[in-house]
Formats: structure tokens, C-alpha cells, sequence
């Protein structure tokens, strides 16, 4: 597994909201698979169990963040530890770590040509594996996004990626915390920014006890708030907002003053 | 007296003095509530300027309802409580907009100061372990503030530690 040249220095992001039960698991097997290949970070999301504490004990690179704010809030966090300790790409895993480090290396790999690689579970004929309408919508999302991205993106929700340092760049000061917001309105917010995307198939075991779908209730509030959730970062201006134009500056000094390479 | 009903002032009035009475109060109490919040300092002045000037209006109109005639026959609105409840209604829904939009600032605000925080620590537990790398002064999880962390904790995790030190260690030096 030869190391990518163009993320000679790659971070891998766990977010991790309350997983005492799976993160020892998933650090121990990430950082042995990892070795050599990348660094890794858990940013543990305000957890009120002993997720953090576990973590110290491991040993493990960590910050903590001091109240919870989903997986947008601490995948940003991740992010800005990366440009602050000179990392050139981050790779975002699920918590629960399911994803091989093959796939880690391929996604970095593919990283000196495009800004963001996504890894698909759909691609290559996985299946979507939900109801009729979450596969409607699903469908829609890749469709709307492929457009927007100008590359083919069958898993607009899959929240396995790695970024380049213009992604990151960007990613560090715009990436929302609400639902969704890690995914499908970040891939509109690349888009818009004129990031290059792409998609490798990173086929997954299924979760043990995956949740089968819920009620059509469920499923059509998740069709409506998907659906809206694309329609309004669709209608954003990048970089817009008055109230937070301001704020967006900021985070840049702590890179500029901050001490290089502290790992 | 002010509220004389022939008085051009008042025309096309008819208020019970009674009625008058509370209404003009319930005015001053507001306008008084809202002079002693940016006194205290609990309303800050970009805030309270919007709420005198409504408290101002309000009064206005209690004492000179003919403002609400004038402006009514301006608009062409047949009913002047009508007119009074347009205005009050778009008002109420101007300021908790305004206020929605505060909420989100202040959210993100909030936000990249949980990040610098988390940064910071971060940075300040590696100076801690540079300096005495067994001090445990400063668990990098203490800052949780709804995990008050165990007290065996911090025993225990020592030979968790260095049992994981074999392990490969990519994230150290």
C-alpha cells in the first residue's frame, strides 16, 4: 500500500457522540490498520458517557468538544485540527469505524486528482437497501447532485470521504451542523465553490441489526426534510449570510499564529 | 381635560375614562420596564431602542387616538382597530425574525468557540505532557461538563496506557 503522494500527511476523523460501547474497538482496529498510512483523531462530540474518558485512556489523539453539536459541528472541529497541525487531507469515518483502511488508502489515493472522493455504498450495485419513497428521494439527491457536481454520485449520504486541502479549506469554514448538513448540502456547498468531486465504490457489510425502514410517517418526513434541506443550500449564496460573514475569517488566525506540527 | 370628546384630537372616540386609565398605564409600566432593563444593563441598547420606540407609539396613540384615523383613512382601512392589529401583528413577527436571526448567529458563535476550546486544550494537555508527561492535572476530558468524570479514572488508565503503548501508535511521534 503505497502511501498517496499528494496527502503525504492525511488525518483520519472519527466523530464520536456517546459510542463508549464501539470507540475502543474502533480505535484500536483503525490505528493498528492505519499505521503508516494516516494519523487519526477522534473528536469526541460532547459525550456524556465515557467515550472521552476512554479515549484518554487509549492514548489516542483527541479533542473534545464541549457540548455537543452533531456530526457537521465535530467533522469541522476535525478539520480545523487538521489545517492547524498541517495535515493535507482528511478522511471522515462513521463512528462505528466500519470502513476497511483499503478503502482509506484508495480514497486518498484518488485525492491528487479531485478536492473531495466519496466512498459509495451504493455504487456497484449495492443496494439502497430502504423504503419506496427513501429510495425516491435518494435517487432525486444523487441525481440533483451529480448535476450540480458534474460527477456521478450515487451515495449522497454516505459519510465516508476524503478532502483535499481546498476542500478543507473551505470545509473549515462552512460546513453546517444540521441534519444532513455534513452531507448532502456540504457536496451542494463543494459544488458551488467549484471543489472536484468523485465517487469510488466502498462497498459495506451491512449493520449488524441495520434498522429495517420505520412507519411512512418516518419515511415521508425524511423525504421532506432531505428534499428541503437540497432545495435551501441549492438557494444559499456561498459565503452569504451577513450574520456569520464576519465570524468566517476568524478561525484563519489560529492557523497562521498557531504552532506548526505538534504531533 | 385631555380627553375631551369634541376636541379634534380625539374625534370618533368614544373611551370610557376607565378604560383610558389602563390603557395609558399599561403603557408607562412598559415603557418604565424597559428603561430600568438597559439601566441594568440586561437589554442591550440596539434592542431597547426598538421596544422605546414602540413604547413611545404606544403612547402616542393613547393619548391621540386621531393618529390611528389619520393614518387609516391614509391607508384606506375601514376599522382603525384593524389598522392597529396590521401594525402590531408585522411587528411581532419582524422581531422574533430578527430575534430567529440573532439565535443563529449567536449558535455559530457559539460554536467556533466550542472548536477553540477543544483546540486549545488539546494543545494545552500536549504542553502539560511536554512538561511532566505522567501530570494528569489536566485530563483532556475533564472539560466535559455533563461528564464529571469517576475518580478511578484516572487510576485506571494508566495501565490501559501503557498497555496500548505497544500497540502501533501512529498519532505520536
Amino acid at each position: 500500500m503505497a502511501v498517496p503522494k499528494p496527502s503525504s500527511r492525511p488525518l483520519v476523523v472519527i466523530p464520536a457522540w456517546n459510542e463508549e460501547e464501539t470507540i475502543a474497538d474502533t480505535v484500536s482496529r483503525a490505528r493498528v490498520e492505519l499505521a503508516g498510512i494516516a494519523d487519526l483523531l477522534v473528536v469526541n462530540d460532547g459525550s456524556n458517557d465515557r467515550t472521552g474518558a476512554i479515549c484518554d485512556e487509549l492514548d489516542v489523539m483527541s479533542i473534545h468538544l464541549p457540548f455537543n453539536m452533531g456530526v457537521g459541528g465535530a467533522l469541522r472541529a476535525g478539520i480545523r485540527f487538521a489545517i492547524e497541525h498541517d495535515y493535507d487531507g482528511v478522511v471522515q469515518v462513521d463512528a462505528d469505524g466500519q470502513h476497511p483502511s483499503d478503502h482509506v488508502v484508495q480514497l486518498l489515493a484518488d485525492l491528487d486528482k479531485y478536492d473531495v472522493v466519496i466512498g459509495s455504498r451504493f455504487k456497484d450495485g449495492g443496494d439502497y437497501n430502504a423504503d419506496f419513497l427513501r429510495r425516491v428521494v435518494m435517487r432525486y439527491l444523487s441525481w440533483s447532485l451529480s448535476r450540480m457536481a458534474k460527477a456521478k454520485l450515487t451515495d449522497t449520504t454516505s459519510g465516508f470521504r476524503a478532502m483535499g486541502p481546498a476542500a478543507m479549506e473551505l470545509f473549515a469554514q462552512d460546513l453546517p451542523v444540521e441534519y444532513l448538513g455534513d452531507t448532502v448540502e456540504s457536496i451542494v456547498i463543494g459544488a458551488k465553490a467549484g471543489l472536484s468531486f468523485h465517487e469510488l465504490a466502498t462497498p459495506m457489510k451491512q449493520r449488524a441489526g441495520g434498522q429495517p425502514s420505520q412507519s411512512v410517517i418516518a419515511a415521508a418526513g425524511y423525504a421532506v426534510r432531505a428534499v428541503f434541506i437540497l432545495w435551501i443550500a441549492q438557494a444559499r449564496v456561498l459565503g452569504g449570510g451577513s450574520s456569520t460573514g464576519a465570524l468566517r475569517a476568524k478561525p484563519r488566525v489560529l492557523h497562521v499564529t498557531g504552532a506548526k506540527r505538534t504531533t | 381635560m385631555i380627553m375631551n370628546k369634541s376636541s379634534w384630537l380625539w374625534q370618533g372616540y368614544d373611551v370610557s375614562p376607565a378604560l383610558w386609565a389602563v390603557l395609558v398605564t399599561v403603557t408607562l409600566i412598559t415603557i418604565f420596564m424597559i428603561l430600568r432593563m438597559v439601566r441594568n444593563g440586561s437589554l442591550r441598547a440596539k434592542y431597547a431602542t426598538l421596544w422605546v420606540i414602540v413604547g413611545v407609539g404606544m403612547l402616542a396613540v393613547a393619548f391621540v387616538p386621531r393618529i390611528l384615523t389619520v393614518i387609516r383613512s391614509l391607508l384606506g382601512i375601514s376599522v382603525a382597530s384593524n389598522l392597529l392589529f396590521f401594525v402590531a401583528i408585522q411587528l411581532l413577527v419582524l422581531v422574533s425574525l430578527h430575534l430567529s436571526r440573532e439565535a443563529s448567529q449567536l449558535e455559530e458563535e457559539t460554536r467556533i468557540l466550542g472548536e477553540e476550546v477543544a483546540l486549545l486544550r488539546h494543545r494545552v494537555f500536549r504542553l502539560e505532557q511536554l512538561i511532566d508527561p505522567e501530570s494528569r492535572l489536566l485530563s483532556d476530558t475533564s472539560l466535559s461538563q455533563s461528564n464529571p468524570k469517576p475518580e478511578g479514572t484516572i487510576e485506571s488508565s494508566k495501565p490501559a496506557k501503557s498497555l496500548d503503548a505497544a500497540a502501533a501508535k501512529p498519532d505520536s511521534e
